[in-house]
């Protein structure tokens, strides 16, 4: 017998469904990588407990000052902010908020916790690219 | 292949083939099946293919009107009761018809379902009230429950086991233990339930590891569900519970839940004042 | 309900820290706001780090992050077929490296705080 579990595969493609399918991966992705930073981040940002040489060549490690290095320290912006509107749409809905009531199914089926928190996620998405707008102008074009 | 079919009233179906031990891996067989009515099912199709094409192609089925649950498959890469979905919803005349993934195969398009049932089993899907077991066990008469309280779980009854929604989940796909969406559903179905005293007790099942919290709100089940049940919704209900719960604020009167109360015992006699029917006029049928 | 008061937690820290991150990342990352470059100077860094409302939320953001993020990784690892039936070394080990995380942090953040403080 043949088990056709789909594995990690599945996160990124199980069959032609709805769009927050995609968010659950795009949520893990972002969380994982969102931790991985933290730990980074706070071992980084420890140095300056050991004063300001120690602070200074930590800085220089990882490339202050660097173009490059901007470019990633923005793609981490937009990795919070996605995680974070995605995560205000999820505590939302996890605590029973904006999904809506049980219904009679009646044909064509309402589907409505999946249908009616997307005008809200939306909003956020929007707020989301608002503030990310803001933010490339403050990365690019303002002097550093 | 035609970017286009040949006929209008003609179907191409691409079909899964697999069996197990003698098969060394899957493939798939083209098939070409007429349309027999306007009407005509995926299901009428693949048993147009059985009847008349090749008899050795495994299909399970039953009830044929999308109530028994056993007809589920993917067609195009949409998860679909075969008897519930007319021929004439693929336009392009083109249909793959594969089996529910994250299954087992028994044999070409038949999925095993012990795992799935099994999780259903575990969640107690059944009406529980240890406040007053006697009833329950000995029943006298009816629970009463309002027309308001039914809506509250009627929608998740109407579950018909297809298993369509825990071929879709994401978390089903890396996880086998996991209760799926089915079972979770099924906890929201009892638990808001007035006649269900359970509620702690399916929780105990559910709130651990492989259970309602590796939930993450995919929505896939409810997208996939072809009997309008919701899951997703049902699920997110229990995670407020638990919630509730773990915060000990299902004491607080506004979340505590009533228990549907016994329907009392019919009057034993008339109302004073009626007067007794008159005389019989026709003699008694005999007793046979 | 032990699943269920760590989500619980999960999702309060989650709702905690949609406020104090885009705080957090406005700060220190949008120059409109004092963030950039400029607000990484040694300066920048010791003024910040002598002040004691700033101390206090750098504490509670540090909590809150650690704890939902690793608490989100274990649920996600645990999902996992290498680890499914690992449940509770995946969070013993996720816990040690959440709580060593949380050690550094506190010590860092705090010896400056009390150096600076007294001197
Ligand atoms: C900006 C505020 C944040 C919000 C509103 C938020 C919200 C959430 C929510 C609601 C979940 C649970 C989703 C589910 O049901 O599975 C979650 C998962 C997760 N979060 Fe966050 N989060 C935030 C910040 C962070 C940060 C800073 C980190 C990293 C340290 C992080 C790491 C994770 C991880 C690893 C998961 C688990 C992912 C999964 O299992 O799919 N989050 N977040
Ligand atoms: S909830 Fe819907 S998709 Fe899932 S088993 Fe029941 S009927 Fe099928
Ligand atoms: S045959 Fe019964 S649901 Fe399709």
């Amino acid at each position: 017998m043949k088990d056709r579990r789909l594995g990690i595969r599945g996160w990124i493609y199980g069959g032609k469904h709805n769009p927050e399918r995609f968010l659950y991966t795009l949520h893990r992705l972002t969380g994982v990588l969102l931790v991985l930073y933290l730990s980074v981040h706070i071992l980084v940002v420890g140095s300056r407990a050991f004063g300001q040489e120690a602070w200074e060549g930590a800085m220089r490690l990882v490339g202050l000052g660097n173009p490059v290095v901007r470019f990633f320290e923005y793609l981490l912006v937009v990795v919070v902010l996605f995680h974070a509107v995605n995560g205000a749409r999820l505590i939302l809905g996890e605590l029973g908020f904006t999904i809506g009531r049980p219904r009679r199914p009646i044909y064509p089926y309402p589907k409505e916790s999946i249908r009616k928190p997307r005008p809200l996620l939306w909003i956020l998405m929007i707020l989301a690219a608002v503030y990310l707008a803001f933010a490339a102008y403050n990365f690019f074009a303002l002097p550093a | 292949m035609s970017a286009r079919k040949k006929d209008p009233n003609t179907y191409i179906f691409k079909v899964f083939r697999y069996q197990p031990g003698k098969d060394e891996k899957p493939r798939f067989q083209t098939y070409e099946v007429p349309l027999l009515h306007p009407g005509m099912t995926v299901l009428e199709g693949l048993i147009y293919i059985k009847e008349n094409l090749d008899p050795t192609l495994a299909v399970r089925y039953s009830c044929r009107m999308a109530v028994c649950g056993s007809c589920a498959l993917y067609v195009n890469g949409k998860g679909i009761l075969a008897c519930h979905t007319a021929l004439r919803e693929f336009p392009s005349g083109k249909l793959t018809v594969e089996p529910m993934p994250n299954y087992p195969v028994v044999k070409d398009l038949m999925t095993r379902m012990d795992e799935f049932f099994d999780h259903h089993r575990q969640v107690k899907p059944y009406l529980l009230r240890p406040q007053d077991r006697a009833e329950i066990e000995n029943p006298t008469r009816e629970f009463l429950q309002l027309p308001e309280q039914l809506e509250e779980f009627l929608q998740f009854s109407y579950c018909i086991k297809c298993g369509l929604c825990v071929s879709a989940c994401p978390t089903v796909a890396t996880d086998p233990d996991f209760l799926g969406p089915q079972a979770l559903m099924t906890v929201a179905r009892y638990n808001r339930d007035s006649r269900d005293g359970g509620t702690v007790y399916r929780l105990k099942v559910v709130d651990a590891p492989h259970g309602l919290w590796n939930c993450h709100f995919a929505g896939a089940c409810t997208e996939v569900c072809p009997k309008g049940v919701d899951p997703a919704l049902a699920i997110q209900y229990t995670k407020r519970e638990s919630v509730l719960h773990a915060l000990h604020l299902n004491k607080l009167p506004r979340f505590r839940k009533k228990l549907a109360p016994v329907a009392p015992p019919p009057k034993p006699n008339r109302r004073p004042g009626i007067p007794p029917a008159p005389e019989r006029t026709v003699p008694e049928a005999p007793a046979s | 309900m032990r699943e269920g008061l760590g989500w619980t937690l999960h999702l309060l820290a989650g709702a905690f820290l949609f406020i104090l991150l885009l705080a957090h990342v406005s700060q220190l990352h949008l120059i409109s706001f004092g963030g950039g470059e400029q607000a990484l100077e040694w300066s920048a860094v010791l003024t910040r780090a002598l002040s004691r409302p700033q101390v206090i939320a750098y504490l509670v953001f540090l909590a809150a992050a650690l704890y939902h993020g690793f608490f989100g990784l274990r649920n996600l690892l645990i999902e996992l077929p290498v680890f499914r039936r690992r449940v509770a070394a995946v969070t013993f080990t996720v816990s040690i490296i959440g709580i060593v995380l949380f050690v550094y942090g506190l010590y860092t953040t705090l010896a400056l705080y009390l150096q600076g403080g007294g001197a």
